[in-house]
């Protein structure tokens, strides 16, 4: 085998196809002859690709984690502006849910698709003030008119022009985003088209704000102080003059406002409209085409339209970036759509599809609210169109999110309460304030554009408000209905969807699934809908087919073990349970384990809540605490389950003990080590242990360490194992049938009785038994011994050591 | 075909292009992870080090030279971080240094000798023997025979020589085959 060694080496190399075309050459030739290289290369041949195979198999069950992209990213973002913003998302996720909350009763996930903000988010994090501000913002119609006033004032306060703030609306931006964009582009040093460009790119408001060199804290910071300013100034008038963007008319005759929840009164006979020098008065008609502000007082709660001033002639004045106006549908062609508005006025309206935002399926009678750019008279692009907000069934509430407006971006759902206008067929008091909207607004794709339909025309036929409204909470996936902790029946998950008995569902972006222990609950990722039988009730939150908030009441099975092992290719976890016994269960990432993985280690003390032998959640018991100083000395004491040392008791729990014999002479040569196990261990061994964990209750872990010599030295026929020890003190027990006991140098002390074998050494080597009386008469200070323990414990052979 | 892609793409990455470096993620992210799984068969740790890993690719993107193959640049990235990670790897606590300075070196787990481990179950799986060889000798067989690197390469990746490289997947197939033996037998 030896004669072969050199081109056995080789044989990797030669499968490889990396030998030289003269070695190749001469292994070749050695294979012919020889049948062990022969056999041994077919081996080989076998072995590597069974190897292959077996990881490439393994490597494919192998899932990358779903959130390690955020985390690389963080990373990446952290490394970028080398600041520690560790705490940043929570706070963000504070001031996302603050602002949306206050500025559209909902959960929006306002920042992002990037990173699992409103896993951090569904923990609440919203303050009191906050929540006060959002309290006194419900009241109806000036608390809408409040908020808007609040929100111009921000606006102007942050330097963003109307045209600018507009366009942010008509992308589809929530005010709680558009709060956002402005307080970023003020702290940061990017400028507003940097912001709103990053943002339409889909990217996180805590990552743009990171970018832009700001702390989300600061945001946090200059939100809340600005707001809470302007509301103390708001609170502390009876009178005020808002302005705002004119919209148009709704049915009634009520103005309605671009940012406005309520639509205003309109009287012509008492509001002052006149063209953009402000004095040449103009026709109401004139209004919605050209957009125009509105200034107007509130008193005591009600709007007092004062002057509407158009913001541009329309022949003189460029055109401007888009108008918002509401049209009919005259006709549909493959180009685009031929539209009439409410004066008449017919246009062409050119359709891109990249640029036109077309929510609903153009259809002829239709009427919808159209943005159209006007690039030249001829030539007017639609921006973007959905159904009238006014025309919306009445089982809306105003608080809820309107239909996305624009689509086309996943994360942008328009959200209602600030450009909904209130219909006119709700009477306030219909108005439910503590309604909270929800998380997000987005429609199934495939029944997008069918469910705007049905919506119009269903305003349009003239469906009956009351069936409207008794049919609309029955889950059907394309209502936009607001549901809470409704009852449904699970039936199966798959990627985000679930199916159940009263349709399918989308998962919300960070949609958790609620799952109640006996004390408290537990939010876990929605991939544990996995291990949830079908048949399982749910409930669920929402709103249309999006569901916000999954909550699960099932019996989990909770068992307290110790930790042993995490087995990542089987994805199993070996834990001992209270007699020892070693049991696996399955996890997967969906598990939760509290804290993270890596912090467990063999021993310690978990609770598992399982089901099937499937660990949903595996928490630490208790957080173990730092081992103390290793414990050197002899074994005194073994017992059933453990052993003593130092007078101090060790529980040994089978996996989490390490034994290993140590001979410390032939360290550097390898094998100086070598695993035992608790059976190998005898009395009177010098051990080192350590105490690798514990807690309160106890040892949770240990590194017994076993020094020995090399069996064969020291004296012939010595015990093994044994080594020579030093007598620092003895004594004689008289009342003990004359026993001998040492104080060795390790401490230990050890007990001869009178009957035991006593053999006299000099220079290793063994010159006779000696009768242990005989010895009463030497000084044994300072001489070595060596001894054999039999069973439980009693030395049955001692060897002394004499000098020359 | 690939690297080329990737090296194109890396110069973007360069420049501190984040949708190129997300590109890059997309292209390699579970080739980077899953060599990392089956080289420390712990996924946690293994997140933590992919993590790393992609933040040394996205720092030292501009010293990646681009006329070279992404690959091995990317092999010996991960191949660093799971060296350093050995080294790193001991037992957290402060009485198992106190122990190393009275002369004792703890052993570590892996280093079983064979025949204890051979000892332990007969019956084992290869992928379950791949977990009793030592770090390095796993290491050496997850870049040969996953991400299939030659000899001479993966001594390039590991800045050792090709010797060495040898008696590592040697020393580790012989167990490996040892084993796979046994577990016939028994």
């Amino acid at each position: 085998m030896d004669s072969c060694k050199i081109t056995r080496e080789k044989l990797i190399e030669y499968l490889e196809g990396t030998l030289s075309p003269k070695q190749d050459e001469q292994v070749r030739e050695h294979i012919s002859t020889c049948t062990t290289c022969r056999r041994h290369l077919e081996e080989l041949s076998k072995l590597s690709n069974v190897l292959t195979s077996r990881l490439e198999q393994k490597a494919d069950s192998v899932e990358l984690p779903p959130m390690l992209w955020g985390k690389i990213l963080k990373s990446v973002q952290e490394n970028k502006k080398q600041s520690k913003v560790a705490v940043w998302w929570k706070v963000a996720a504070g001031v996302a849910a603050a602002l949306a909350i206050m500025f559209t009763g909902t959960f929006a996930p306002v920042f992002g698709k990037e990173g699992n903000l409103l896993n951090v988010m569904s923990g609440s994090i919203v303050n009191g003030p906050v929540e006060e501000l959002v309290e006194s913002f419900s009241d109806d119609l000036l608390g809408q008119l409040k908020k808007s006033h609040v929100f111009v004032q921000f606006q102007n306060d942050t330097g963003v022009t109307d045209e600018q703030r507009w366009e942010l609306i008509e992308k589809g931006y929530t005010p709680g985003d558009i709060v956002l964009t402005l307080v970023i582009t003020k702290e940061g040093d990017w400028t507003f088209d940097e912001v709103v460009e990053s943002r339409d790119e889909g990217y996180g408001w805590g990552r743009i704000a990171n970018w832009a060199g700001i702390s989300i804290l600061s945001v946090a910071g200059t939100v809340a102080s600005l707001l809470g300013s302007m509301k103390e100034e708001v609170d502390s008038k009876t009178e005020f003059e808002v302005d705002s963007q004119v919209e148009g008319f709704d049915d009634s005759g009520n103005l309605v406002l671009s940012d406005f929840n309520s639509p205003i009164p309109f009287d012509e006979n008492n509001i002052e409209l006149v063209d953009e020098d402000g004095t040449t008065p103009i026709n109401p008609s004139d209004l919605p085409e050209f957009g125009a502000n509105l200034t107007f007082r509130i008193v005591d709660g009600k709007p007092h339209p004062q002057m509407i001033k158009r913001q541009r002639q329309p022949h003189d004045a460029p055109p401007p970036n888009h108008i918002v106006l509401k049209v009919k549908i005259e006709s549909v062609d493959a180009d685009g759509l031929t539209v009439v508005d409410d004066n008449g006025f017919t246009r062409k309206v050119i359709i891109i599809r990249e640029q036109s935002g077309v929510l609903v399926e153009p259809k002829v009678g239709d009427t919808v609210v159209m943005a159209i750019f006007a690039p030249a008279p001829d030539r007017q692009i639609l921006k973007s169109m959905r159904p009238p907000l006014h025309q919306r069934p009445p089982h809306f509430s105003p608080q809820d999110p309107p239909p996305p407006f624009p689509p086309g971006d996943d994360n942008q759902a328009s959200e209602g309460g600030f450009d909904t206008p209130k219909t006119d067929s709700q009477p306030d008091d219909a108005q439910k304030p503590e309604i909270k909207g929800a998380p997000k607004a987005e429609p199934l794709p495939e029944n997008r554009g069918d469910s705007k339909h049905r919506d119009n025309d269903n305003v349009i036929e003239g469906v009956d408000e009351d069936n409207n409204t008794n049919t609309s909470g029955d889950g059907s996936a394309s209502d936009n209905e607001r549901f809470e902790d409704k009852i449904v029946t699970f039936e199966s998950f798959d990627r985000g969807r679930i199916a159940t008995d009263s349709g399918e569902y989308l998962l919300g972006d960070g949609c958790n699934v609620l799952i109640k222990l006996v004390e408290e609950e537990i939010v876990i990722r929605p991939e544990i809908l996995n291990r949830v039988k079908s048949g399982t009730k749910l409930s669920i939150s929402g709103v249309g087919d999006v569901i916000g908030l999954i909550k699960v009441d099932i019996q989990l099975d909770r068992g307290r073990y110790r930790f042993l092992n995490y087995n990542a290719l089987e994805n199993q976890i070996q834990v001992l349970d209270n007699d020892r016994n070693q049991i696996s269960f399955a996890c997967d990432s969906s598990s939760t384990f509290i804290p993270n993985l890596r912090d467990f280690r063999k021993g310690f003390r978990v609770e598992i809540f399982s089901r099937d032998g499937f660990i949903f959640i595996l928490r630490l018991e208790q957080q173990p605490m730092d081992s103390g100083e290793p414990i050197n000395g002899e074994i005194e004491k073994i017992t059933n389950d453990g052993f003593m040392v130092n007078d101090r008791k060790f529980d040994v729990i089978p996996g989490t003990t390490d034994f290993i014999l140590v001979d410390p002479r032939r360290q550097g040569q390898g094998q100086d080590k070598q695993p035992i196990s608790f059976d190998d261990l005898e009395p009177g061994m010098p051990v080192t242990v350590v105490v690798y964990h514990k807690d309160n209750s106890g040892i949770l872990a240990l590194r017994v360490v076993v020094l020995t010599q090399k069996p064969g030295e020291g004296a012939g026929g010595s015990p093994n194992n044994d080594m020579k020890k030093k007598i620092v003190d003895y004594r004689w027990d008289t009342a003990n049938n004359g026993a001998l006991i040492l104080t060795l140098s390790s401490g230990a002390n050890i007990k001869i009785d009178s009957d035991t074998p006593v053999l006299k050494v000099i220079q290793d080597k063994v010159t006779g038994p000696v009768a242990l009386k005989d010895l009463r008469s030497i000084n044994l200070n300072g001489l070595f011994v060596q001894f054999k323990v039999g069973q439980r414990g009693k030395i049955v052979e001692l060897r002394i050591h004499f000098p020359e | 075909m690939e690297d080329i892609a990737a090296s194109t793409i890396m110069k973007n990455v360069a420049k501190g292009d984040e949708n190129a470096f997300r590109e890059l993620y997309e292209q390699f992210g579970g080739y980077v992870f899953k060599s990392v799984v089956l080289s420390l068969r712990d996924y946690a740790v293994a997140e933590e080090l992919a993590q790393t890993i992609w933040l040394k690719i996205w720092r030292f993107a501009k010293k990646y030279d681009p006329s070279r193959p992404f690959k091995p640049w990317l092999s010996r990235i991960i191949s660093n971080e799971l060296i350093s990670h050995y080294r790193s790897k001991k037992p957290v606590n402060s009485s198992l240094e106190d122990m190393q300075e009275v002369g004792f070196e703890p052993v570590d787990n892996n280093q079983d000798s064979q025949e204890t481990m051979l000892q332990k179950d007969l019956s084992m799986e290869i992928e379950k023997a791949l977990d009793s060889l030592t770090d390095n000798q796993r290491q050496v067989i997850v870049l040969k025979y996953y991400q299939g690197l030659k000899i001479r390469e993966i001594a390039e990746t590991l800045s050792i020589g090709e010797s060495a490289v040898k008696a590592r997947l040697y020393g580790a197939l012989e167990a490996l085959s040892e084993m796979a033996k046994k577990a016939e037998n028994g």
